[in-house]
């Protein structure tokens, strides 16, 4: 049994005892052979001396539940880490960073509360997966396309408060978050924006605020509140689906590629998450890569049109008009799908897929992720492959770049994801390695974290160092107001409660 | 690194059903809930791995005779030795379900004994380069083409 440092044994029992009358015998899981299912396996430090093992993992069923354990966990002083459906592999499975961690599991919390094809939105709890929520909508037949990202058999909830992306109109997916229920660190419970009016009804998933602060930013990316439930404005059918692919004719293309998309990015002409993918020799598309650069033969923006006739057509001809003239040696595919789409899945073009929101699964690969914002320029782009792969190359590894994504208009992500292999400790260890010295040489560019694997967040958030680190100073007042007792995710994003900054 | 090879499954929704006039296995329901997202024998996992593995062994996991109960259960709560999938915790499927589709997967690999194994493929698109130019579009194109 691994418990948390301050916890003794007699504690850490009467606290499980106080866990199993809260939420039930069965949904506390205790025993090694079940707790070693909540350890990341596929982390950089998974086998080494500091993986963050958790000790008992608990699953809620409600609202309800979930304070009551937060608030054991108060009680004993017992660090706890969240996880939805555990699935977020690439930046971490469901282990937090602390060893002796509890994991709160929310797996159970699986309802779709309301899905209003009328005011086109989801309210759904932590344990609802893209794919349970895609097959619900079918099910009743509502007329919602999702936005899920790959593979979707994690939580839409956790990845809309993860701040993940997609790759339809609806990609900036923290945008598209109208209301949510948050128990806090103490256990308190809190309904955000027309949710803290008892009255408001369906307006909670209307408007995305009340009457004063924003505050649904600070649970997102969070360790000072779990999200309950969350609402998500989603996309209504369109009339017609228009997948447009730009085909670049080389490696070099991708920095045209994605110049010549920056002005119809920003006049959303180009509207949807147009990744820039790169495709190997033989044809293969990748989606996620550790390969040589000079496997990569070319790039294609992938680009997605959602409305009227007229409308897409108008956009898809604009767009190549633009990129042929700015472009020699450019190609176009366009793929053209009009409502109804009940036989969609059976007739789309797979390349289309992910750019009509209906999720799947692919295989997983091990990887670890460094996440990075960046300037939209194809240059800037090209120098993030250049950099990451020399850094890659110290340690006689390679990186030859990944999806470009553009969900936002005014500066790209990119994903990069360096290998592990199960229990080889040397060699996620230089993995490890990689991905911190990656953190370094984007803070010397002026890139920065978007997200990244649980075991390098903290690293990348202290690049954030304005003022002497006045918003990672100002983010421990908020967690030190709202988590006194300092027992929520403990150094999530860089954050530490207090008890655990004058302990280093 | 994921490669998506040319061209990816077009239908989504399997489910492996026994036959009519059986009473369903009691590993059905968790095997359906938990397991064939990726491994049912017409799923998209299937058939990635039939194109990287080219039957060294068979994307689908009924024509694996080998497996064991014992096996199965061990990779499914804590992942293959070798790495490919991630581990599914008790929420996901309980000890109970887990013994139960470990049986329905020796059911499966049995019936599976009857029928030769063949690659899955996607429907009419053998492996090839994405589409380009002058490629046949599943709908009618109206957009331009240059």
């Amino acid at each position: 049994m691994n418990l948390p440092d301050g916890v003794s044994s007699n504690e850490f029992a009467a606290a499980v005892d106080a866990l199993k009358k809260a939420v039930g015998n069965q949904w506390v899981f205790t025993e090694d052979r079940h707790v070693d299912t909540y350890r990341d396996y596929y982390s950089p430090l998974s086998g080494a001396e500091s993986e963050g093992v958790p000790s008992v993992a608990v699953a809620p069923s409600n609202t309800q539940e979930v304070q009551k354990v937060v608030r054991i966990a108060n009680q004993y002083g017992i660090p706890f880490w969240v996880n939805s459906t555990g699935k977020n592999y690439g930046y971490g499975g469901p282990a937090g960073i602390v060893k002796g961690t509890m994991n709160i599991d929310l797996k159970r919390m699986n309802r779709v509360l309301k899905a209003s094809e009328k005011h086109a939105y989801v309210l759904v709890e932590p344990g609802v997966s893209w794919l349970d929520l895609h097959a619900y909508l079918k099910e009743k037949d509502i007329k919602l396309w999702l936005d899920p990202p790959a593979p979707a058999w994690g939580s839409v909830l956790a990845n809309a408060v993860e701040r993940g992306v997609g790759y339809t109109n609806y990609c900036e997916r923290v945008h598209y978050i109208c209301g949510m229920e948050v128990v806090l660190p103490d256990g308190e419970l809190v309904r955000t924006g027309m949710g803290a009016l008892p009255t408001s009804g369906e307006l909670w998933q209307g408007f995305p605020t009340g009457q004063g602060p924003y505050v649904d930013g600070i649970f997102t990316q969070t360790n000072v509140g779990i999200v309950t439930k969350l609402g998500l404005h989603l996309q209504p059918e369109p009339p017609v689906y228009l997948a447009g692919d730009v085909i670049g004719p080389d490696y070099e293309s991708m920095i045209p590629l994605l110049d010549v998309m920056r002005p119809m990015r920003h006049a959303q002409i180009i509207h949807n998450n147009a990744s820039l993918y790169p495709f190997y020799k033989d044809g293969g598309i990748v989606t996620i890569s550790t390969e040589d650069p000079a496997k990569i033969h070319r790039w294609s923006n992938l680009i997605g049109f959602y409305g009227l006739p007229g409308q897409v057509d108008a956009q898809w001809e604009y767009v190549q008009d633009v990129y042929a003239r700015e472009m020699p040696g450019v190609q176009f595919a366009g793929r053209r799908y009009e409502a109804p789409h009940t036989d969609l899945e059976r007739r789309i073009h797979p390349l289309d897929i992910q750019r009509a929101g209906i999720p799947k699964m692919l295989p997983y690969e091990h990887e670890a992720y460094m996440s990075i914002i960046f300037p939209f320029e194809g240059q800037a782009a090209m120098d993030v492959i250049t950099e990451f792969n020399k850094v890659a190359q110290k340690y006689g590894r390679r990186y030859g770049g990944t999806l470009m994504h553009a969900e936002n208009p005014h500066a790209l992500i990119t994903t990069s994801g360096m290998s592990i292999r199960p229990r080889d400790t040397q060699f996620n260890g230089i993995t490890h390695k990689i991905l911190e010295e990656w953190v370094d040489v984007s803070t010397e560019n002026g890139w920065g974290a978007y997200r990244s694997h649980v075991t390098v967040m903290d690293k990348a958030q202290k690049a954030y160092s304005f003022n002497n680190h006045s918003l990672n100073r100002m983010n421990e007042r908020i967690k030190d107001a709202l988590d006194p007792n300092g027992v929520m995710a403990p150094g999530k994003n860089g954050i530490w409660p207090k008890r655990y900054r004058e302990a280093t | 690194m994921i490669r998506l090879i040319g061209v990816v499954l077009l239908g989504l929704s399997v489910s492996v059903c026994a036959e009519d006039s059986e009473p369903a296995h009691p590993g059905q329901a968790a095997y359906d809930r938990v397991c064939a997202m990726c491994h049912a024998p017409t799923a998209f996992v299937t058939m990635m791995l039939d194109m990287k593995y080219k039957g060294r062994p068979p994307g689908d996991l009924a024509y694996r005779p080998h497996l064991t109960p014992e096996y199965i259960k061990q990779v499914v709560r804590y992942g293959p030795p070798q790495g490919g999938m991630g581990p599914f915790r008790p929420t996901e499927i309980s000890d109970e379900e887990l013994d139960a589709v470990a049986q329905y997967m020796m059911v499966l690999i049995e019936k599976a004994k009857a029928v030769p194994w063949r690659p899955m493929m996607p429907p009419g698109a053998p492996p090839g380069p994405p589409p380009g130019p002058g490629q046949q579009a599943p709908t009618p194109d109206k957009g331009k083409q240059k």
